[in-house]
């Protein structure tokens, strides 16, 4: 099982009293909105982040933000440590819900307009270059390298973009079923070079 | 068949990436339980592309995401965490009296709405096991009208058991969506839809106020125009209608018709956002 380090190092000695944010849910299961607050504190700027680089709106991305946490408040009951880390999980749900939005049709209207023609090459170059602010971004980088340039861009496309297969097909040009292997082989890439194991 | 089976295989980045929509994400989850191999994949790309998450740059929400989050939660009901037995039991028993739990019956797949419940169901005959689905159907109704009061179902429902149970397996199936719209007399309606199940169902947030003779009629609207798909009946207590036949690329549209409905849509549709 994969324990994601999500921590930016700020100050060791507090971290012993910063409650681990699989216990944090357990008591947000339990009803504990003391708990679910000092959730919000760790890990909102996480999520929104995630949400907003996906929606690019803000005003969506901060409605989305909200849903995402009325349904960890709501479902926190169903996390399951044995199946994964609690930011795996959050982080989980997050994108799958950022994507709903993005595939309801009026929103992806407003965000195709708002993408316009922009260089999502660049996009993963930005995120490239904040790669100070934090350990894993580090293992993300050097994972990145390791793949090939059609499969960084079919993942970087699918993931940070939110493009279905098909559209990323339709962005770079080949076929449906190319795209497919290209997002297997290179999340297998990805998964040896992170050092993750299921 | 040996070709599809493979391309259904090789999504499985693509589903990691939730770069599969609609039909096809159907037919992934669908394989995805019956492949143990396929599952242990997904499960390490999903720590993978967790890992993509972190590498995000985080910003900051404004203080108002908080505050406005948190003035919701009194009314945003919880799953319940790992409820113990004997709570249910305290309710279940003073509803009737059991006989001693028998053996375990073969345990259908209709509720699935927390694991907790569904264990607790294996022990438990019948009866028992009916009543504390329509607690979980109670449960999960509010939490996803974002606001039923829960005794409301188990009291004041005239909905058949059978009906509880479709919206009980509905609200516990991997694949439900949701989407909400406000309806013109102040209340809002929930849309819960599972393509996997072929059913759907439009969870109203109180009894609707409409005129007397006034009720509301559901449609799925397809390329080939509206289809009813369920009419509320105002005479009875119940807030929700089942909508079986639902497909993954209907639209759910509700309209306000006489009581008993119409053959087509007569008042602007209220449609739900696809999910």
């Amino acid at each position: 099982m994969l324990v994601i380090v999500t921590e930016r190092e700020e100050g060791g000695s507090a971290a012993d009293a910063i409650a681990s944010k699989e216990d944090l849910l357990a008591m947000v299961a339990a009803g504990d909105k003391a708990a679910f607050s000092e959730l919000y504190d760790q890990i909102a700027p996480r999520v929104f982040g995630l949400v907003r680089r996906l929606l690019i709106d803000e005003a969506q991305s901060e409605e989305v933000t909200q849903e995402i946490f009325l349904e960890i408040w709501q479902t926190a009951a169903k996390y399951a440590p044995s199946k994964g880390s609690a930011m795996t999980w959050i982080f989980t749900m997050s994108h799958r819900r950022a994507v709903d939005r993005i595939r309801s049709s009026q929103s992806g209207r407003d965000r195709d307009l708002k993408i316009g023609m922009r260089d999502y090459e660049r996009e993963f170059d930005q995120v490239a270059e904040n790669v100070e602010i934090s350990i894993e971004n580090e293992r993300v980088k050097a994972a990145m390298q390791q793949l090939t340039e059609l499969q960084r861009q079919a993942i970087s496309l699918a993931y940070y973009e939110g493009y279905s297969h098909s559209e990323v097909a339709g962005i770079l040009q080949i076929p449906i079923g190319t795209v497919k292997t290209r997002l297997r082989d290179g999340m297998i890439r990805l998964r040896d070079a992170m050092g993750v194991t299921a | 068949m040996t070709d599809r089976h493979q391309l259904d295989d090789s999504a499985s980045g693509a589903y990691s990436l939730d770069a599969l929509e609609g039909a096809e994400r159907d037919a992934f989850e669908r394989r995805l339980r019956d492949s143990e191999d396929l599952r242990a994949e997904v499960a390490g790309f999903t720590d993978t592309a967790a890992l993509l998450a972190g590498a995000t740059t985080p910003v900051a929400p404004p203080a108002r995401l908080k505050a406005s989050l948190f003035a919701r939660l009194d009314s945003t009901p919880q799953i319940p965490a790992a409820t113990p037995a004997t709570d249910i039991h305290a309710v279940v028993t003073s509803v009737e009296p059991e006989p001693a739990a028998q053996a375990a019956p073969v345990v259908p797949t209709a509720i699935g709405s927390g694991q907790h419940l569904v264990r607790s169901r294996r022990v438990r005959p019948l009866r028992r096991r009916l009543v504390s689905s329509i607690l979980a159907v109670a449960a999960a109704v509010a939490l996803f009208a974002g606001g039923i009061v829960a005794g409301d179902f188990i009291t004041g429902g005239t909905q058949s058991s059978t009906q509880a149970e479709q919206l009980a397996s509905l609200i516990g199936s991997d694949d439900v969506t949701r989407s909400t719209v406000a309806l013109p007399d102040g209340t809002t309606a929930s849309l819960l839809a599972s393509a996997d199940l072929e059913l759907s169902a439009v969870v109203l947030s109180d009894s609707p106020q409409l005129a007397s003779g006034e009720t509301y009629q559901a449609w799925f609207v397809r390329e080939d125009g509206a289809h009813s798909a369920a009419v509320m009946d105002p005479k009875s207590d119940e807030k929700y209608m089942l909508l079986d036949h639902y497909q993954a690329d209907d639209r759910v549209a509700l309209t306000v018709e006489p009581v008993g409905g119409s053959k087509q849509p007569t008042t602007d549709p209220i449609v739900f956002e696809s999910a």
